[in-house]
């Protein structure tokens, strides 16, 4: 069996705190997984790890039974939207003929077909009307589903995004979350941030609860449960019995 | 106006040394407006003011060593920078503190080093503020050779500097350096600081990087339309700053940044997506058009 992400023992330091301790998993292709845990957790750190840009101080770090460094290209990365200045001067379609980096030389220009495929991309997000926008033009959701054209465009297997859903209205969520599932069902492998629980069973098709530790990885039914939940977030949840369906309903104080 | 402008054309054409402020003024226009556009968009101002200035002490001990001004302007201005970085990095002082700390040190070593020597050949005045006077044959090479280099390193590294500014995390996944090209940049900004010396002096170098570049992001949505405008502005404001320099005898950096000031407030005002009358104007007849 081959793993889209395969990590064994990984410690992750910065200025001498541990911000990732003795993480080991195996995360099968073609799965839309969601990282889970509170604050400080490092969701950022492991993610930062396996796409190669934080050093780790133990453990190793496969991507499709590879070195992170041969596969670059094949990782994209979808930012959370307040990274971004959305002032820059620069146009929806640059943005994501941007994806095409990867596959260019150094020195080489995008050619027209990287600016077909950019195209192509946005038309598949719903958004190539848009491609002569200036970026910061767009609603919060708009501008969402152009990172992901970006990612599209770069033709990668696996994908990393970065609260994806954070200040974005309800009905462009669920386009986004339609989406997802289309790049899924094309074959790709997932990996998405997020820091809401309320979502977590109608998103994800695997679960990582994290706190520094890896509380938990698996199926949703394995994960999903409280005295696990409870565990990541440092025992801040209140749980509440439903008598009817005796299911555990979590809330996070 | 035309008899001052034939009187200046007459100028140009006796003087030869009034050609070299002119192509000199013209250069340091291109060169400071298409790097002052990264610098701008990269949130590093302060940056360019802190390297600016910490030229200062290295141009003095060059020109002690007997060495080309060039070389210890290098040495001194990319030292400023680690130094800014380093700091910032290793202890809770934010980076504008920082910037603020090693900007005046750093200038001030370079006040005490000139009235050291006490020497009359290098004049304060002149490293400050510049003296179009007299750029020579040889200044006039150095800077067009800079402009020259700066301009196809961002032709040649379009694509990097473009991803690394406008999404930093992005860059670093797909192998870009970040960091080398951080460091790229504030050796750059040296380059077109000792460039401009001569012209526009290390005072006011800050205000040819920032504003027309400013003025340009005003007026367009497309970086590489800002880099072409803010040479131009530049530019503009190199001819029209020499000029005014020349009738009114007057200190040429100064008048340059004048202009290009003027020409930014007039972006400022009048642009047409995001100039402050213009808008009042919108707001207005939307006003209106709502009350019927």
């Amino acid at each position: 069996m081959s793993y889209s992400v395969d990590i064994n023992h990984l410690s992750v330091a910065y200025h001498g705190e541990w911000a990732l301790k003795d993480i080991s998993f195996q995360a099968p292709k073609q799965e839309i997984i969601g990282i889970i845990g509170p604050n400080g957790a490092g969701k950022s750190t492991l993610m930062k790890a396996i796409m190669g840009m934080v050093t780790a101080n133990q453990g190793t770090i496969r991507v499709f039974d590879q070195p992170v460094e041969n596969v670059r290209s094949d990782i994209a990365y979808v930012p959370q939207r307040n990274m971004i200045d959305f002032d820059f001067p620069i146009l929806v379609e640059d943005v994501v003929v941007m994806g095409r980096y990867p596959h260019l030389k150094w020195w080489q220009r995008p050619s027209k077909q990287d600016r077909e495929k950019a195209i192509e991309s946005l038309r598949q997000v719903g958004m190539e009307s848009f491609r002569k926008r200036q970026i910061g033009e767009l609603s919060g959701g708009q501008q969402q589903r152009v990172f992901i054209a970006r990612a599209l465009a770069q033709e990668a297997d696996l994908l990393f995004l970065d609260e994806p859903f954070a200040g974005i209205d309800l009905t462009s969520e669920q386009i986004i979350i339609d989406l997802l599932r289309d790049i899924r069902d094309q074959g790709k492998t997932l990996f998405i941030v997020h820091h809401d629980l309320s979502k977590v069973e109608e998103y994800f098709d695997r679960l990582m609860l994290l706190n520094q530790r890896l509380v938990g990885f698996g199926q949703l039914q394995d994960v999903f449960r409280a005295n696990l939940i409870s565990e990541a977030y440092n025992g801040q949840v209140a749980t509440i019995k439903d008598s009817d369906h005796s299911d555990d309903v979590v809330v996070v104080k | 106006m035309m008899e001052n402008i034939q009187f200046f054309l007459s100028g140009v054409a006796n003087y030869p040394f009034l050609q070299n402020a002119l192509i000199a003024g013209i250069l340091v226009g291109i060169v400071c407006g298409v790097v002052g556009c990264f610098i701008i968009l990269r949130g590093m101002a302060l940056m360019g003011d802190a390297i600016s200035h910490a030229v200062l002490p290295g141009v003095v001990i060059a020109y002690m060593l007997g060495m080309s001004f060039f070389i210890g302007a290098v040495i001194t201005g990319v030292l400023t920078a680690l130094g800014i970085g380093y700091i910032s990095q290793n202890s809770k002082v934010k980076d504008d503190s920082a910037i603020g700390i090693l900007l005046s040190g750093m200038f001030a070593i370079g006040v005490i080093l000139i009235t050291a020597i006490g020497s009359i050949e290098v004049d304060i005045w002149h490293i400050l503020f510049g003296n179009v006077l007299a750029v020579s044959q040889t200044d006039l090479w150095m800077t067009f050779g800079i402009t020259v280099a700066v301009i196809a390193f961002i032709l040649l590294f379009y694509k990097q500097l473009l991803v690394s500014t406008f999404d930093p995390t992005m860059a670093r996944a797909i192998g870009v350096p970040t960091k080398l090209i951080h460091y790229v940049l504030m050796f750059i900004l040296s380059l077109v600081t000792v460039a401009s010396l001569n012209t526009v002096g290390i005072i006011l170098v800050v205000a040819m990087l920032i504003t027309p570049g400013s003025t340009a992001y005003l007026l367009t949505d497309r970086l590489p339309v800002m880099l072409v405008l803010s040479a131009t502005f530049g530019v503009v404001s190199a001819i029209a700053g020499v000029f005014y320099s020349y009738l009114y005898d007057v200190a040429t950096g100064a008048s340059m940044v004048i202009v290009a000031t003027v020409i930014f407030l007039l972006a400022f005002f009048f642009s047409p997506k995001q100039g402050l009358v213009v808008r009042w104007f919108r707001d207005r007849a939307a006003q209106q058009a709502s009350q019927g």
